[in-house]
């Protein structure tokens, strides 16, 4: 089940095998699939076109390595399975997960993993809350994997940022242990009062979906909502986690191509890695 | 130039003119052939959507009559009876017409059915707060949109409109980005497009579309889909009959052109043509960038950016008079990135999202809002995804300011 080579490396990082490791070092995996979004095709192409963008920028101070890409079978739960069984071999390297989506549903399989081994504060940065009901459905797809994530026994704390738009019932009460923060709240949230909300002794896992930036910015993907985080926002909340909190492991989900811009959502989506990836000597102290 | 308002003609049942026998028969040139097999055919008339099955006897006899005959002349004196009855199904369906009988108008229909309905709400049959119409038609600007009614709809769908299991009342929204419960209770219908035949008179669609919100009735608020601004036009010229109305339009680039001798006019002249029209008090554009020496006299007034943010539109809006009846255009040239896209600390060159909304809260404070329309949206732009979901944000939102503050039914 290894990675399939990318055609090109995020930030030209080397290829798992070849790289030095050392502790907590990112390992980006790249998750082409569209299987948990039944409504908008495209987000497979979203690894390589954040390969793509992530060329056109500076390396980050901290490197990483690139396992590539997980291929699999054209069903989603099996992929999932796959998905998990790279997440269990970069943890047993020592090293931090890193997953470029993808749809949002692929991010069940990086907690399911990560959650086992202890417990974890899941931060979901996204315009939606992903938590619909999935009544008859025979499995989760991109608008329920938070609700599902949600039942798994090591996922203690849920912080939520970025909800906003006019929605078909009020989703700002997720459960015990849970918190939302709109995106009206979010722009004003500072590093202080973010931190407060996540515990410092829980390992964090940060999933970012691309639609918690407005998408004036990032228009490519799949669900816009408007009036949504400005870029530099979200490079805020993104680098205070990275300084201050022990991330067991991070996704970004949700980069559409095909409906992409002058590839800027992929751009950003690169900027806002190389950012976390900037900081990322903190965790390497962690 | 035609009476923009001037409605379709009613259709006269062809089956009311007495005895077939005695007329000359020809069939509709609306008629196709849908679907045929061994035994039997199916036709029907692509103007009213009426369908018939025919045997495939019946379907020689019903072509006998490609050009105008009597029914002497097609069938024996011994079969006439049984024709007869045939003839006078046919002649209801339309699919025989009277060929001595002044046509009616081509476009016999006013609505069309459409894909998806605006937030998969019901289809329209009877009175309801809201009720939403499509006009795809985009040949008096030069912004393709026709389109646009469609891309609306469909981004609709992430909207759905819900009842509550307790009583059966709509669930309304909720709109996070305020924290709180919209169009709680208020009904919601889509009566489907304005049928619009490309190559027609603009005039002939106009009063179709003056047609259709009259057949919608007074009670509800239309929701119009364009379309391009023209649209504008012929809506607020159909509301106007309903009272004295006042067009407050949305947008970046203001329509401040003075109004051509032509009988097609453009997009850019909608201000000056409806200030002719009887009981169009005055138009207010609201939102450019900057602002625009053009005048059109004392009715039109132009809010821009920089006005707006040093006072509230509730002040700005007094001298209009207390509770003016206002029909509400959005241009949808206002989702442009350009006007639209804010900065870290939330500044943009044209309104912002929230400026947007807080304007048409503030409209349905001060004034009554009668109508609403959308028009103007580039679906050919990289945006046009974008732009679909801005208008769905902003119509709920203009759809809940008409029921003014305290969210009570006007």
């Amino acid at each position: 089940m290894s990675g399939a080579g990318p055609r090109a490396s995020l930030f030209g990082w080397p290829d798992r095998n070849l790289a030095p490791t050392e502790p907590g070092m990112l390992c980006v995996v790249g998750a082409p699939t569209n299987l948990g979004n039944p409504i908008a095709r495209g987000a497979a192409k979203g690894p390589a076109a954040i390969r793509e963008a992530s060329r056109l920028l500076t390396p980050p101070r901290v490197p990483g390595c690139d396992w590539g890409d997980v291929e699999g079978p054209a069903n989603l739960a099996r992929y999932l399975e796959r998905l998990a069984e790279t997440t269990k071999e970069i943890v047993e390297r020592g090293l931090r997960p890193l997953f470029l989506g993808g749809d949002h549903s692929i991010s069940y399989a990086p907690v399911s993993v990560l959650q086992s081994a202890g417990d974890l504060c899941l931060v979901w940065i996204d315009a939606h809350t992903d938590f619909s009901p999935w009544q008859g459905a025979a499995f989760h797809d991109h608008k329920q994997v938070l609700r599902r994530l949600s039942k798994l026994h090591g996922v203690r704390r849920i912080v939520q940022i970025g909800y906003r738009g006019i929605t078909v019932g009020d989703e700002r009460s997720l459960g015990d242990g849970a918190v939302v923060v709109t995106s009206s709240r979010a722009r004003g949230l500072t590093d202080v009062e973010l931190l407060a909300l996540v515990p410092e002794d829980l390992p964090c896992y940060v999933s970012i979906d691309i639609d918690a930036v407005d998408p004036l910015h990032a228009p490519g993907t799949g669900a816009p909502v408007p009036d949504g985080l400005h870029p530099l926002h979200l490079r805020r909340i993104l680098r205070a986690l990275v300084r201050s909190r022990r991330l067991a492991g991070l996704d970004m989900v949700e980069v559409n191509p095909v409906l992409d811009v002058q590839a800027s959502t992929s751009a950003i989506a690169a900027e806002l890695i190389r950012d976390a990836a900037d900081h990322w000597g903190f965790q390497l102290a962690s | 130039m035609r009476n923009p308002d001037f409605p379709v003609d009613a259709s006269v049942s062809s089956a009311e003119r007495g005895d077939p026998s005695a007329l000359r028969l020809v069939l509709s040139d609306d008629w196709i052939l849908e679907s045929q097999d061994e035994t039997h055919v199916t036709v029907a008339n692509t103007a009213t959507a009426a369908r018939m099955k025919l045997s495939t006897a019946a379907y020689q006899f019903l072509k006998a009559f490609a050009k105008p005959r009597r029914l002497d002349e097609v069938v024996s004196p011994g079969a006439m009876a049984g024709a007869r009855a045939q003839v006078g199904k046919l002649l209801e369906k339309q699919l025989l017409l009277d060929a001595d009988a002044p046509r009616a108008d081509r476009a016999l229909r006013l609505r069309t059915t459409v894909p998806y309905r605006f937030c998969n709400a019901p289809a329209y049959t009877a009175a309801s707060d809201f009720v939403v119409l499509g006009v795809p038609y985009d040949l008096a600007g030069t912004v393709d949109c026709r389109g646009a009614p469609t891309a609306i709809r469909q981004k609709s769908l992430d909207y759905l409109y819900r009842m509550r299991i307790t009583d059966g009342r709509p669930n309304g929204w909720f709109d996070a980005n305020r924290e709180t419960w919209i169009l709680r209770g208020a009904t919601l219908a889509d009566a489907g497009d304005v049928y619009v035949e490309y190559g027609e008179d603009q005039s002939e669609l106009f009063g179709r579309i003056s047609s259709a919100l009259e057949e919608l009735g007074e009670g509800a608020v239309p929701v119009v889909l364009g379309g391009d601004s023209s649209v504008t036009y012929a809506v607020a010229a159909a509301l106007r009959r309903r009272g004295p109305l006042t067009v407050v339009q949305l947008s970046a680039e203001p329509v401040t052109a003075p109004a051509s001798a032509s009988e097609v006019f453009g997009t850019d002249e909608v201000a000056a043509r409806l200030l002719q029209l009887e009981g169009i008090e005055r138009f207010v554009s609201l939102g450019a960038p900057t602002t625009s020496s053009a005048s059109l006299g004392d009715r039109v007034m132009l809010y821009d950016v920089p006005t707006l943010r040093r006072a509230p539109l509730d002040t700005l809006a007094c001298d209009w008079g207390g509770k003016a009846a206002v029909h509400l255009s959005i241009d949808l040239g206002v989702t442009k990135p350009e006007y639209l896209r804010t900065d870290e600390h939330g500044a943009s060159a044209g309104l912002s999202q929230s400026e947007l909304r807080s304007i048409i809260t503030a409209l349905g404070r001060r004034h009554r809002l009668v109508g609403i329309d959308l028009v103007g949206l580039d679906t050919r732009s990289g945006f046009a995804h974008l732009s679909a979901a801005v208008a769905c944000d902003l119509a709920l939102t203009a759809m809940d300011a008409s029921r003014g503050h305290d969210g009570a039914k006007r």
